[in-house]
């Protein structure tokens, strides 16, 4: 087992809202090891950005970290001052940003801008900074001779491998990644992760990787945590959840991505509409969509057990030792 | 539970009945960009040719930028081509209506936006937006009646209780909810067309396969006929029955969906499968060509894809490469635009596996394979229909053909 780098520990987030406070994150726990490629995946509301943002302490109000712990190399992120958070972010874990376009600054360089990530948090000259920014433009396949251009002379792209420069500026062990490609097209995303891939295969670092693209993040993530309504609903290595989804929700979402290969056949994907997070469901957050619920669902809150080596699920029907306990076998096979 | 319901394989032949719908031919678009001082075209759409049929699916789809959203907008007269026809149920559209589209066309072709927060009216009720159509289109005669149609119309497209969701506004449903909505206003008028531009890309995913299956069901139902754009080579899978891939505005490769994805001929098509995330796939696997951006302002001649393209020849940069049918099995009306197809037209004997199709020597009578070539017992019973079907799907016969020649059977009707 690899040594933990990150250790998550039940951390809940919520949103004061005027209705009332919303659980964006409940409870949720996770580790992270090193060079280990980590894949939250959920819809939209269903606290995965929260998630990253609590434990590189960048939440704003309304949302406050209302519980649980979030260790680096042993250290507890919440714990810590002001002077060590600046320290402590960019060097340790940086940030790629969702959109590309909005991320970078319009009217400074792009040399500039990685330059400044170097420079706010070493002692270097900006001459030395800009040095270091044109490898790390060459590091993520541009040509060194872009670090004059603008923003907009870039593709998009081009745009976020500057941003994933910017990221990896300082040399930090975790990279978070915020659905890195998202506003790509297939061909430019799949170059960019394999640059990603290529990259943490020279430089070791581990990525967390958030999408709710699960093909994508089948393909690309060691281990997965599928969150939904803020809570995890199922953890596991890709290969396993790819094998035996042991969470009704992972497997209805298992069936919303058509497959490009093999027999065409109708897909139901998951009835009814994602839980209003203002009024969660009770007991299991996916009962009211769920196709597999029991009258204990209604009202009992499952929790995240093992089911297989390193595989667990939270739901009722895998908790063991109960009277209500269904018949269902626990490796149902393929799906 | 429903399996039955879902015939994707359909076999895309027995769908052609009758004439096309749409027939589309040679169809261009120039956008004009720059200032004042100096004028310059963008190419959006080059020389686009397909038709579409009743109770058919076809799926336009290819990269940000390669028109797909601009055939649909010219097709929903939103914007004026440049060149080229649009036939509509045998009448040439823009002839008879240059510049505007009449009421009819409007009620039988339809479109379904991509964003249903934008494409609803915030201040008005679902009973609003559903009742304005049929109103418009003189499709009841009392209040009561109208009453009855909206309400038959959220039952078709799943909403249920109709009384409550007709009293809705659009920010009281999820986004799913109110696709269906746009879906629903858009089957108020009956349509024979839907022109849906990415339906499902700004849903939450595990609505997503609803929205698809209810289009699907649809069009077995009422035999409409969709018009698919979509970036998302996977749900193109799932839904249409033919596909048409783009770059840079020019079709580069068509025909039946399940022959594009398994056997893709156009270099391109195959980097765009090769780059669509594969759960079982190794992401270490290398593309066969690099990404970029063809060039749309005062392009080159030749094939736009030459610049990327691996298997690049000398002719490609000169010529714009013609469609050239290719005959294999279950081949019905593919198509590709490229050069290396371009010498092999009268190869015999070709092999199912060969990736170097021949074009058939009498195009326009393409029969069954004979006994002895590739067989295929699938495409042999109904003769007459594929013999008409891949006439009419020969696309060739609008672009690529001189002026001169004879032109589509449809006219004559």
């Amino acid at each position: 087992m690899k040594q933990p780098l990150l250790e998550v520990d039940n951390l809940s987030v919520e949103y004061m809202t005027e209705n009332g406070s919303v659980h964006a994150v409940d409870n949720v726990s996770f580790t992270i090891g090193k060079g280990e490629v980590f894949g939250l995946a959920g819809e939209s509301g269903s606290g995965k950005s929260t998630a990253a943002m609590a434990i590189m302490r960048l939440l704003q109000s309304p949302a406050i970290i209302t519980g649980g712990t979030a260790k680096f190399e042993g250290q507890d992120i919440f714990k810590m001052s002001e002077d060590e958070l600046r320290t402590f972010r960019w060097r340790k874990i940086s940030l790629v940003f969702q959109s590309a376009m909005n991320a970078l600054n319009p009217v400074m360089t792009v040399g500039a801008q990685i330059a400044d990530a170097i420079v706010s948090h070493e002692r270097v000259t900006a001459t030395q900074a800009m040095e270091r920014a044109a490898e790390l433009l060459k590091l993520v396949g541009i040509e060194s001779s872009r670090i004059t251009s603008y923003p907009h002379q870039l593709s998009g792209g081009m745009r976020q491998r500057v941003v994933i420069a910017i990221a990896l500026a300082l040399k930090p062990p975790l990279l978070f990644m915020d659905e890195p490609t998202t506003a790509l097209d297939v061909v430019v995303q799949k170059e960019i992760l394999q640059q990603i891939a290529e990259l943490k295969k020279e430089l070791g670092f581990s990525i967390l990787f958030i999408t709710h693209d699960l093909s994508l993040m089948l393909e690309f993530c060691d281990t997965i945590g599928i969150l939904y309504a803020g809570r995890l609903c199922e953890i596991a290595p890709a290969a396993s959840l790819l094998s035996g989804p042991q969470h009704p929700y992972t497997e209805g979402l298992m069936h919303s991505f058509p497959e490009l290969h093999g027999e065409r056949h109708r897909m139901e994907g998951i009835f009814g509409a994602p839980p209003d997070m203002e009024h969660p469901p009770s007991g299991c957050r996916f009962h009211p969509r769920c196709k597999k619920r029991r009258p204990r669902c209604e009202n009992t809150l499952p929790r995240l057990i093992h089911v297989g080596p390193r595989h667990k699920s939270a739901c009722l029907l895998n908790e063991p030792l109960t009277a209500e306990r269904p018949k269902v076998s626990l490796f149902p096979g393929k799906l | 539970m429903s399996e039955d319901r879902f015939t994707p394989a359909d076999n895309p032949i027995a769908k052609r009945v009758g004439q096309p719908i749409i027939q589309v031919r040679g169809l261009t678009k120039y956008f004009d960009v720059g200032n004042g001082l100096r004028q310059k075209k963008l190419r959006a759409l080059a020389d686009i040719s397909f038709d579409l049929f009743r109770g058919e699916c076809i799926a336009l789809v290819g990269e940000s930028g390669s028109g797909k959203s601009t055939v649909l907008k010219i097709l929903a007269r939103l914007e004026q081509p440049s060149e080229g026809r649009i036939i509509f149920q045998g009448k040439d559209l823009l002839r008879n209506e240059p510049r505007t589209a009449s009421l009819d066309y409007r009620s039988k072709v339809q479109m379904i936006f991509q964003d249903p927060f934008g494409s609803l009216n915030p201040v008005h009720t679902v009973r609003y937006h559903l009742a304005r159509p049929l109103v418009r289109h003189r499709r009841v005669s009392d209040p009561n009646e109208l009453e009855q149609q909206v309400l038959s119309l959220l039952r078709t497209v799943g909403l249920s209780p109709p009384e409550e969701f007709a009293a809705k506004h659009p920010h009281q449903m999820s986004g799913g909810q109110r696709q269906r909505v746009a879906i629903a206003r858009a089957l108020a008028v009956n349509p024979v067309v839907i022109l849906a531009d990415e339906p499902i890309s700004m849903l939450d995913v595990s609505i997503r396969m609803g929205i698809l299956n209810l289009l699907h069901d649809l069009k077995t139902a009422t035999n409409v006929g969709y018009l698919y754009v979509t970036h998302d080579v996977a749900s193109a899978r799932y839904i249409a029955d033919r596909t048409m891939v783009m770059y840079a505005g020019h079709m580069v490769e068509g025909g039946p969906t399940e022959t594009i994805l398994d056997s893709p001929r156009h270099p391109y098509t195959k980097l765009l499968l090769e780059a669509v995330p594969d759960p079982k796939g190794n992401i270490f696997r290398e593309l066969p060509a690099k990404s970029g951006h063809p060039q749309l302002v005062d392009p080159p001649p030749g094939c736009p894809f030459a610049d990327r393209c691996p298997e690049v020849l000398d002719v490609c940069r000169k010529k714009t490469p013609e469609p050239v049918r290719i005959r294999h099995k279950n081949a019905d009306g593919h198509f590709v635009r490229c050069h290396l197809f371009d010498d092999e037209a009268d190869e015999p004997n070709i092999n199912e596996l060969s990736l170097r199709p021949a074009r058939p020597s009498h195009p326009v009578s393409f029969n069954p394979p004979q006994a002895g070539q590739t067989p295929s017992t699938k495409l042999e019973a109904p003769h007459e229909l594929w013999t008409e079907a891949s006439t009419k799907a020969r696309l060739p016969s609008g672009s690529s053909d001189k002026e001169d020649g004879p032109d589509d059977t449809t006219e004559e009707v």
